[in-house]
């Protein structure tokens, strides 16, 4: 088992930056997900650990090792691709058995050891088929035992659900990281659906434009976003923008204006009086009334009901506000018979949900 | 509504004029090419005394047919491996190599093309003849060998079942056909190549595969689809063909003895061996199709996948590596330009004996064979000209009812017409004697240019249908996009977008089936008797060649002006259709 350390990496395509500066260390075992939007250079990150590209600058560890000028095919990592990259000639049992094989394994080692991969994944009985006479969600497996067979230090993932249909891609998530877990091998999840990046990881990094943004577990990245772009692309967010009228730097609080309301709020950063700052709440941490039971002290928005969308457990409403669309999700089932679409309502905003950024 | 009402009718009226025209070439292509292949399997077995095996075992008694048989096929399965052995690492070097003068060298490679084998192996004459270049090389400066070799006639004898069954190696056969055919498997493979999805080798690299491992596991497996293609139509021609072994006097091949066995035929009493051995080259190029007809459909699930980033594999080799590519590549050139180097040497050359360069050159083979020539080259524009005619307005046709499965033959259709693909020319003519043979307007010994001129057609329609299905499957999406965007404008769509384009492709397809059909070797050898209806191959052979004092200068001439027609008609074509180019060349 492996930790894996990239320091300043950077990697270009003619003028694209595809990864810039990047640095991040992965633990043993640790399943760590690249979190970022289509083109933000996750894939590449993973071709560099990978070998399948050299980097510009900045150097990949494994444990202490200098990997930067290994080949790939000596550096024991497990990739799945993104298209799995089945190999439609052979049947599922050559498929898994290739690494093996290059690996001089006796034959019957390689049959015993085959078997126990497939029946890991929940393959069992499938060796004679061919890729193309598999499902996408067995393809994707197959991909994996191959992957996981030779023991590889580093599990490498590029999007491996992202061909399979939303139900399959919940369960084959919590697959992945059982056995992940069950063969404690340090595992790189690349993916752009933040849900699943959220549910699968122990820790994920925000990437955007061949950056990293932030590195955290979900929870925090999910409740402490330090970056807009992060709060946005993580989950749905609302952003209301807000004036900033004192700053107490001593006690290291400021006073905002938001929709000629006061709130106070702690703050760290860099603020003046008179800055024009954002406000990111999440739709969950508002709440709706009606115009006359809005409480006093607290902050609040007036907009018209466009839309009420029932997701299950919870409700969505999309109200328009002189700010822009404003989404609250509830689940108090009393407030469906309350409000119909067009009613105008208040939104209750609670100050200590906020969080600030400056533009 | 009004609309609608007037629609149906109109609709409904064009639909039965389809099918009508659709049965009038099904039975065109039914008459001249299913039916005379059936005649050559029934006449195989009718023999004086009815229907039986007969004709087989009188085939098989006889050891001199039998050595051709093993001969035949030793030349096909060997030209297949050297033209595999040349093809394939071309294929890899052009497809994955980036290197200075890359685009030169994927050029000069395909020169081969722009010759018809026969030309290409009278072009050889003087390079690796008996009194060639490579012989006065070896003989008389370098001292290496005593006295000269044929390297064109030669054959070998690989091992003897018995006595009376030898099995010899035809190399001079061999060797000319590998240098006229491994374009056939450079095209099919680079085709294959470039389309491998990258993620597949690469998966195997980070699984620890790597050079020829990673070739001989993932790589060439995922070409195979191409490089089988491409195996087929080396075999088959190789297999059947009939010009080289006359160029080369080579007779103990299947070919050869179906043509000198003609006589027989015109003299009123039908050759059961002829019909055996068509028998067995029906028989061969059907199973040969078949079998790659099972790996061909392979491609079809390779590119299955989809999603991922393509990233072109490509190296830059150096050093060694980069030394060899040069010298394999430049090796490959010339031995790929010496036919035309021999040819147009021989053609401009006053006299040319035991030296390595002509000592004067003239245009004098030129002057003496033109006024000889011209009545023959003259028909042959006729021919070829009504044929690639023919097949122009047939593709279309054709063309048109499959890609639109206009009615429920159209599946048959399409399987007829791909038939010329994979049956050689011999068939045709052995097929139309034993057909028409007597019959009105089709008799070969009558009707001659009436019968080879359908020969023709039928034997090249593949081009013109695959060029106009190329097509119709591009104007089907520019007419989509332009009734969505214009709606109304969509009969000017038509006018200025299709028919200009439809009229291209088959324009193109019509080059290719009329240069062929000017080169068309054994249909002609087979279906002309006298040189009153013969076309130029015929008076290169007959005539030409035979001409005791200056024979082989004024054939080269003839054979050097077929390669100027042949690069021109090529140029213009490539311009025309560009890149789908290959495709024409492909199974
Ligand atoms: N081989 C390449 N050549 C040129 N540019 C490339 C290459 N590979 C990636 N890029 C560019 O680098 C940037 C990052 O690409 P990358 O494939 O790493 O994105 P990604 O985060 O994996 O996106 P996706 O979610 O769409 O897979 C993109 O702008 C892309 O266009
Ligand atoms: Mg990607």
């Amino acid at each position: 088992m492996v930790r894996v350390k990239l320091v300043n990496v950077t990697k270009r395509f003619g003028d694209v930056i595809a990864v810039n500066n990047v640095s991040f260390e992965v633990k043993e075992g640790e399943l760590f997900t690249l979190l970022g939007p289509s083109g933000c250079g996750k894939t590449t990150t993973l071709r560099l650990i990978a070998g399948f590209y050299k980097p510009d600058s900045g150097e990949i560890y494994f444990n202490d090792e200098l990997v930067n000028n290994i080949p790939p095919y000596k550096r024991n990592t497990g990739m799945v691709f993104q298209n799995y990259a089945l190999w439609p000639h052979m049947r599922v049992f050559d498929n898994v058995s290739y690494g093996l094989k290059l690996r001089n394994w006796p034959p019957r080692k390689i049959i015993k050891r085959v078997k126990e991969m497939l029946k890991l994944v929940g393959l069992a009985g499938k060796e004679k088929r061919y890729p193309s006479e598999l499902s996408g969600g067995e393809q994707q497996r197959v991909a994996l035992a191959r992957a996981l067979v030779i023991e590889p230090r580093v599990l490498l993932l590029d999007e491996p659900l992202s061909n399979l249909d939303a139900k399959l891609r919940v369960k084959m998530r919590s697959e992945i990281r059982k056995i992940q877990k069950k063969l404690g091998i340090t595992t790189i999840y690349v993916t752009h659906d933040q849900e699943e990046a959220l549910s699968i990881s122990d820790r994920i990094a925000v990437m955007n434009k061949g950056k990293i943004l932030q590195i955290g577990d979900p929870v925090d990245i999910y409740e402490k976003p330090k970056d807009i772009f992060v709060n946005d692309f993580i989950g749905t967010t609302n952003f209301i923008p807000a004036r900033v009228i004192e700053v107490d730097s001593k006690a290291r609080k400021i006073i905002l204006n938001i929709n000629d309301q006061k709130i106070v709020k702690d703050y760290y950063g860099d603020v003046e009086v008179g800055m024009d700052v954002i406000c990111a709440v999440r739709p969950e941490s508002l709440s709706i009334t009606s115009l006359s039971e809005k409480p006093k002290d607290k902050p609040f928005i007036v907009g018209r009901i466009d839309l009420i969308d029932f997701l299950g457990k919870i409700i969505r409403y999309e109200i328009e506000t002189d700010f822009g669309l404003i989404r609250v999700d509830t689940s108090e089932k009393s407030l469906r018979e309350k409000f119909k679409e067009g009613d105008k309502v208040a939104i209750v905003i609670e100050p200590e949900t906020i969080r600030i950024f400056t533009k | 509504m009004l609309d609608l009402k007037k629609a149906i009718p109109k609709r409904l009226l064009e639909e039965k004029n389809i099918s009508l025209v659709a049965s009038l070439i099904n039975l065109i292509l039914i008459t001249f090419i299913v039916l005379p292949i059936f005649a050559i399997l029934v006449k195989a077995f009718i023999s004086p005394r009815g229907i039986s095996f007969e004709n087989f075992i009188i085939f098989w008694s006889n050891s001199y047919y039998r050595e051709a048989l093993y001969a035949t096929f030793m030349a096909a399965i060997f030209t297949v491996i050297t033209t595999s052995l040349i093809g394939i690492p071309l294929a890899y070097i052009l497809v994955r190599y980036d290197f200075p003068g890359k685009s030169f060298f994927s050029i000069l490679v395909l020169v081969p093309l722009i010759m018809p084998p026969f030309v290409g192996a009278l072009g050889l004459y003087k390079i690796l003849g008996i009194s060639g270049v490579v012989n006065i090389i070896l003989v008389n400066i370098l001292h290496v060998l005593d006295k000269p070799v044929n390297f064109l006639y030669g054959d070998m004898l690989l091992f003897a079942l018995s006595d009376y069954d030898k099995i010899y190696l035809p190399y001079g056969i061999i060797l000319i056909n590998t240098l006229h055919l491994y374009p056939l498997i450079y095209l099919n493979c680079a085709a294959s190549l470039s389309n491998i999805d990258p993620s597949l080798e690469e998966q195997a690299e980070n699984l620890g595969s790597r050079g020829f491992h990673l070739f001989r596991t993932i790589t060439f497996p995922l070409m195979r689809p191409g490089w089988m293609a491409g195996a087929v139509l080396v075999f088959i021609w190789t297999f059947s063909d009939l010009g080289t072994p006359l160029i080369v006097h080579y007779f103990k091949m299947l070919s050869v003895i179906v043509f000198f066995k003609l006589y027989e035929i015109t003299a009123g009493n039908p050759s059961p061996v002829s019909y055996v051995i068509g028998f067995i080259m029906v028989i061969v190029s059907f199973i040969t199709l078949f079998i790659s007809r099972k790996y061909i459909s392979l491609s079809r699930y390779v590119m299955m996948f989809s999603g991922g980033r393509h990233v072109r594999r490509l190296y830059r080799p150096s050093g060694v590596k980069l030394i060899l590519v040069y010298f394999f590549l430049i090796t490959l050139s010339l031995s790929a330009l010496s036919p035309h180097i021999g040819l147009t040497l021989v053609a401009f050359s006053k006299k040319w004996v035991l030296t390595l360069i002509p000592e004067q050159f003239t245009l004098d083979n030129f002057y003496y064979v033109t006024p000889l020539a011209a009545p023959f080259i003259f028909r042959s524009f006729i021919y070829s000209l009504i044929a690639a005619g023919i097949d122009i307005i047939l593709g279309a046709f054709i063309a048109y009812i499959v890609s639109r499965k206009l009615f429920i033959g159209s599946d048959l259709l399409d399987l007829i017409a791909t038939i010329p693909l994979a049956v050689p020319g011999i068939i045709f003519g052995l097929g139309y004697w034993a057909l028409f043979y007597k019959v009105p307007l089709l008799d070969p010994l009558s009707y001659t240019p009436i019968i080879l001129t359908i020969s023709y057609s039928m034997r090249r329609m593949p081009y013109t249908v695959r060029a106009a299905y190329a097509g119709l499957l591009q104007i089907d999406e520019a007419l989509e996009e332009a009734s969505i965007n214009l709606g109304a404008t969509r009969m000017k769509t038509f006018k200025k977008i299709t028919l200009p384009l439809l009229v291209m492709n088959l324009f193109a397809g019509g080059i290719l089936s009329f240069i062929n059909a000017l080169i068309e070797v054994s249909t002609t050898f087979l279906l002309v008797v006298t040189d009153k209806y013969a076309p130029t191959t015929w008076f290169l052979y007959f005539r030409a060649l035979a001409d005791p004092r200056r024979g082989l200068a004024i054939a080269s001439a003839v054979g050097f002006l077929f390669v100027v027609i042949i690069a021109v008609a090529l140029f213009v074509t490539n311009k025309i259709l560009g890149s789908k180019m290959g495709s024409v060349f492909r199974l």
